[in-house]
């Protein structure tokens, strides 16, 4: 089995299913019954039976009884099992994707997580629900079916068979076709869910940016191209029906002819036949149950696979060598316990020149880049997350830190004022600065601001460096195009032709403009970094 | 039930007859597949006890004809039904969707900000998916079931009119359980619904939030929540089938009580053979009706439960496209012109009194610290919200008296945080800003707002000099904590608190005024203080 993790969960259910099942076999068993029945009233001795009229009657209604008791019983435990089984699937799906790191490039998108979460888990539980049900429930039929054929008269076998047999033949003619189209609506969808994401930004905003139309032309070709898998799958399912309705009528038709040249010739009674028609027009429901979950089972066999990839995500390759760091190099990259390290670098290996930086000190590093996100809870249960004891003191100090004690106390209430779409918006500077309280609440050995304190104002930021440089044990690696940040630095590095060069900062607060006044003549700042490795 | 919200029930008729060639061919083969379906027993009678029972001594070939033709027309207009029927729905959610889509791009900011992106995805994607389930097989299923039972009915009342007087106790019986259980499954399946939002909204912002919760270390915060959420999701949606099961057991089992009283007719009055069996087959055809129909109704009521959700979001068709009779803006001759304008968030108050002018031409800078309300202002000439008090002149003009919709086709800006480029160009090659501004400037923009634009070099590679170079004779604002961004400005204000507190070259402020001295001093440190105009 190759949906290992799936098959688990549906195991620790089993005993919904089985019971379902159980229930199933004793609604099928009750309702093949009937035929028996019908061939009793037919029969031209029905009347002289031992069977009284009256007795035949609550016979009748006993079976009845019993028939709807346990149709409903075995519907419960089999539909509700397949809920559950979903249930735990989107769970899983979700603890799954939560754990693999946003980073790596097997990570899944936020959109085709999104889809799997509310289209592939409708599809498992439509295949573990009414699917599982119809599928139980359709194949005991035609053995309960062929099995009561062949007590009324053994030629009668044919006429349940081969209709199974037409409709697997031309079902499985479409399936394939069925099978494709299912994957390219999951993508098609993954794509809608992307441009969703995009007008939430509103059109104004897009406008203005140019591209509104863009946006919107985008999504309505993956909306065609989503109507048109569906419209593939729509004309396989309405070919299976007819398949069914065809396959049933051909073999009612035959019934008819052959059963009665039978009668005729005496080798079957008018009471056969009925019971054997009986039997055909019960066939009906479950064929169409088949045709149906066939169906469901060529359009789910994608979702699942995806399910399964992201429940059980594949370990990422590891990180492109981008950096060309030597081994001493590296290691010279040490910093001393309190240490201020900048770092300048082109935005896109920023993040994994930080990584590779291992700031060797024990303790937890944060990292922090431009854009940290917040979740729609209080300030306060944003700051703690995850913290499981925490006093007011500590909190206030951290908020102290970054400098927002003011704008917090303002707010009507307090720490305890939500943030997102049901609070408070913030700006793109408190939302660095709250991050960064949120960070140092974790009192963390290490700090890597990857331009973690870009939207702060020269002001604000001078505050919160002061205050970070006065935590002793503080290491910092700090990436920015700020200027003041230098002089609270003890090395500087600069990435270069997948080259890093480290500079020791001599004196504070000349080096910042290090290029730029090169560039324009000016002498005084070179001296100012001396280069410490080669 | 159907009815209770009747401007619904006329809006999704609005909906499906746009397409009236498909809508009325489906109807077309419903009607004939009821008619087939109902001509079937009556064939049956006339086949076994005038064809077959009768005493021939070779079996009759003619009587088959119609009844072989009947059941092949039932099988091809079944599935042709069933093939419109479908593509009616999938136009429908194509439609939906597109609507959807739309009105989330409209949505007025204030409107967008209240609301949960995974709320609007459960709408878009979920809702509208269960609306498709309404209209492919409730709708026109309800339409077909209704016309088979009256069929139904009425064959039973032409054989014998005292099987008709049989089924109607149960039919009562069945009518009051659907009635019963609909009402309750409508309100649960309203309930499931949005609880699946909830929980789409907690996941889309868990999803976003990864980064985060993987540098913090606290990957499974969220575990818990989420199982909260889904476990109440499957309460509700378990409550609603189990209602749906309850009805349709009863009607299977009405099959089954309808089929003895008919054994006991048969036996009763000694019916012929082809007659029992025809009989049968009307009960048979009757209870798959009545079981339909219970599941119709489930459906139904889970498809007018999701189809309020998605009309309550989006505005009726008329109001949303009201044509504005503002004249559009024209370009910009004179000035842009803040008079003595005031703006609050709901009554925390941002910008206080605030006057300026932009002239063609010009380059205007604005400095100020984080919170200070420049975002805010750059809204207000975006055109996103408008002002508490005062006015945006737009060459004289108040900007409110213009349409708001032709703002963008001269106000031009770019996106403040990378990553919103990154997911537009998602499967693009990624452009850097610069290319993007390029781009930006051959619209030709009549004014183009800089907020914070993110220098992607940074501080070794002369990115600003780049930027000016590119600006160059356009009418430009750009907003900037950091000095050095804007001190090639002609102008620089300076923003504090909300207020515009001086305005000049950047030599003149450093020389007169102390906060944008002080912004100088920090960045700049010592060599600010030793010689400004050799450091800028």
């Amino acid at each position: 089995m190759t949906h290992n993790s799936i098959t688990k969960i549906f195991a620790t259910h089993r005993a919904s299913f089985s019971l379902g099942l159980a229930f199933l076999i004793i609604y099928l068993g009750c309702l093949n019954t009937v035929p028996w029945l019908i061939k009793h009233a037919i029969s031209p001795h029905a009347t002289r039976s031992s069977l009284g009229r009256f007795e035949f009657f609550l016979a009748f209604l006993a079976i009845l009884i019993l028939t709807a008791l346990s149709r409903f019983a075995s519907h419960v435990f089999i539909l509700q099992g397949g809920r559950k089984v979903a249930r735990d699937i989107r769970v899983a799906v979700f603890k799954g994707i939560v754990q693999s790191d946003p980073r790596q490039q097997e990570h899944p998108s936020i959109h085709s997580a999104m889809t799997s979460l509310s289209s592939d888990a409708g599809l498992s539980e439509a295949l573990f629900g009414p699917g599982l049900l119809y599928a139980f429930q359709g194949l005991l039929w035609v053995f309960a079916a062929a099995l009561s054929m062949a007590l009324l008269n053994p030629f009668l076998i044919l006429f349940v068979t081969a209709p199974w047999l037409l409709l697997a033949i031309l079902l499985s003619h479409s399936l394939k076709k069925t099978h494709g189209a299912a994957r390219q609506e999951q993508l098609a969808k993954d794509h809608l869910n992307h441009d969703i994401a995009h007008a939430t930004l509103g059109r104004q905003r897009l406008k203005n940016w140019g591209l509104d139309h863009k946006v919107s032309q985008r999504f309505k070709e993956w909306n065609e191209n989503c109507l048109k898998q569906g419209q593939i799958r729509a004309g396989h399912r309405s070919r299976a029906f007819l398949h069914v309705s065809l396959s049933l009528s051909a073999s009612f038709l035959a019934l008819l002819i052959l059963g009665f040249s039978a009668i005729k010739q005496g080798s079957l009674s008018v009471g056969d036949l009925a019971a054997a028609f009986t039997v055909l027009t019960l066939l009906f429901q479950p064929m169409f149950m088949l045709a149906w979950v066939s169906v469901i089972v060529s359009q789910a066999i994608p979702s699942l696979k995806r399910l399964q990839s992201f429940i059980n995500p594949k370990k990422a390759a590891s990180l492109t060598e981008l950096v060309s760091l030597k081994e001493d190099e590296s290691h010279s990259l040490k910093l001393k316990e309190g240490e201020w390290l900048g770092l300048t670098c082109p935005d896109e290996n920023a993040r994994e020149i930080c990584s590779k930086l291992t700031l060797e000190a024990p303790g937890q590093t944060i990292y922090l880049d431009r854009e940290p996100q917040f979740f729609s809870l209080s300030i306060r249960d944003n700051l703690c997350l995850g913290i499981e004891k925490i006093g007011d003191d500590d909190i206030d100090a951290a908020i102290f830190d970054v400098g927002l004690t003011k704008f917090i106390t303002q707010l009507q209430d307090g720490s305890e004022t939500m943030l997102g779409p049901d609070g408070i918006q913030l700006s793109g500077g408190q939302v660095q600065r709250l991050a960064l309280a949120r960070a140092l609440l974790r009192k963390p050995a290490q700090l890597i601001l990857n331009e973690g304190l870009s939207m702060l104002d020269s002001k604000t930021c001078q505050w919160v460096l002061q205050r970070l440089r006065s935590k002793p044990n503080l290491t910092v690696l700090i990436r920015s195009q700020n200027p003041q940040i230098l002089k609270f630095l003890d090395k500087h590095g600069v990435y270069k032709q997948r080259q890093l060069r480290v500079f020791r900062v001599l004196k504070s607060g000349l080096s910042p403009l290090l290029i730029p006044l090169k560039a324009r003549g000016s002498r005084s700042t070179r001296a100012s970094l001396e280069f410490v490795c080669s | 039930m159907l009815l209770k919200n009747r401007q619904n029930s006329q809006r999704l008729f609005t909906l499906l007859s746009s397409y009236p060639k498909t809508l009325l061919l489906c109807c077309l083969f419903a009607a004939a597949t009821v008619i087939l379906k109902i001509m079937s027993p009556f064939l049956l009678i006339q086949l076994i006890d005038d064809g077959i029972l009768a005493n021939h001594s070779v079996i009759p070939w003619e009587p088959f004809i119609p009844y072989v033709l009947v059941f092949f027309g039932i099988a091809l207009s079944g599935a042709l039904q069933y093939y419109f029927n479908n593509e009616l729905a999938f136009f429908s959610l194509r439609d939906l969707r597109q609507q959807l889509f739309h009105h989330t791009l409209d949505l007025r900011s204030a409107d967008r900000e209240k609301l949960h992106k995974g709320e609007i995805l459960a709408r878009v994607m979920v809702d509208t998916e269960t609306v498709h389930g309404l209209i492919s097989s409730s709708l026109f299923g309800l339409f077909f079931d209704l016309l088979f039972l009256v069929g139904v009915l009425l064959f039973l009342l032409i054989v014998d009119w005292r099987l008709t007087l049989l089924t109607i106790p149960t039919l009562i019986l069945l009518i009051l359980c659907i009635s019963q259980s609909q009402k309750k499954v409508s309100s649960v399946f309203s309930v499931f619904l949005q609880q699946r939002g909830k929980s789409l909204s907690f996941a889309r912002e868990q999803f976003q939030g990864l980064a985060t919760l993987h540098d913090l270390e606290i990957k499974d915060i969220g575990d818990q929540r989420y199982e909260a959420l889904s476990a109440a999701e499957l309460k509700e949606n378990n409550d609603a089938v189990w209602w749906c099961n309850l009805a349709s057991t009863l009607s299977s089992a009405h099959f089954l009580w309808c089929l003895s009283i008919l054994v006991a007719v048969s036996l009763i009055f000694e019916l012929s053979a082809g007659t029992s069996l025809a009989l049968f087959q009307g009960f048979y055809l009757l209870h798959r009706v009545l079981e339909d129909l219970t599941t119709r109704f489930t459906l139904l009521s889970k498809g007018m439960a999701a189809l309020d959700r998605v009309f309550q979001f989006v505005p009726e068709e008329n109001k949303a496209a009201r044509p504005s009779h503002a004249p559009a803006l024209g370009p910009l001759r004179h000035s842009l012109r803040f008079h003595n304008v005031s703006f609050s968030y709901d009554q925390i108050p941002v910008l206080h009194g605030v006057d300026f002018e932009i002239r063609p031409g010009e380059t205007v800078g604005l400095v100020g610290l984080s919170g200070a309300g420049k975002s805010t202002l750059f809204k207000l000439i975006e055109g996103s919200r408008s002002p508490s008090e005062g006015q945006v002149y737009w060459d004289h003009k108040d900007l409110e008296e213009f349409d708001k919709e032709s703002v963008p086709n001269r106000v031009a800006s770019l996106p403040q945080f990378r990553t919103e480029l990154d997911q537009l160009f998602a499967d693009e090659a990624l452009p850097t800003m610069e290319d993007y501004l390029k781009h930006l400037l051959t619209r030709q923009p009549d004014l183009l707002v800089l907020d914070e634009y993110p220098l992607e070099q940074g501080l070794f590679e002369n990115s600003d000099l780049k930027l000016f170079q590119l600006i160059k004779n356009q009418t430009t604002l750009i907003s900037s904590h950091q000095v050095s961004l804007v001190k090639q400005c002609d102008r620089i204000l300076v923003l504090e608190e909300g207020r515009i507190t001086a305005e000049g070259s950047h030599d003149e402020l450093v020389i007169g005024n102390d906060f944008y001295r002080s912004l100088c001093q920090l960045q700049w440190g010592a060599i600010a203080d030793e010689n400004v105009s050799v450091a800028c």
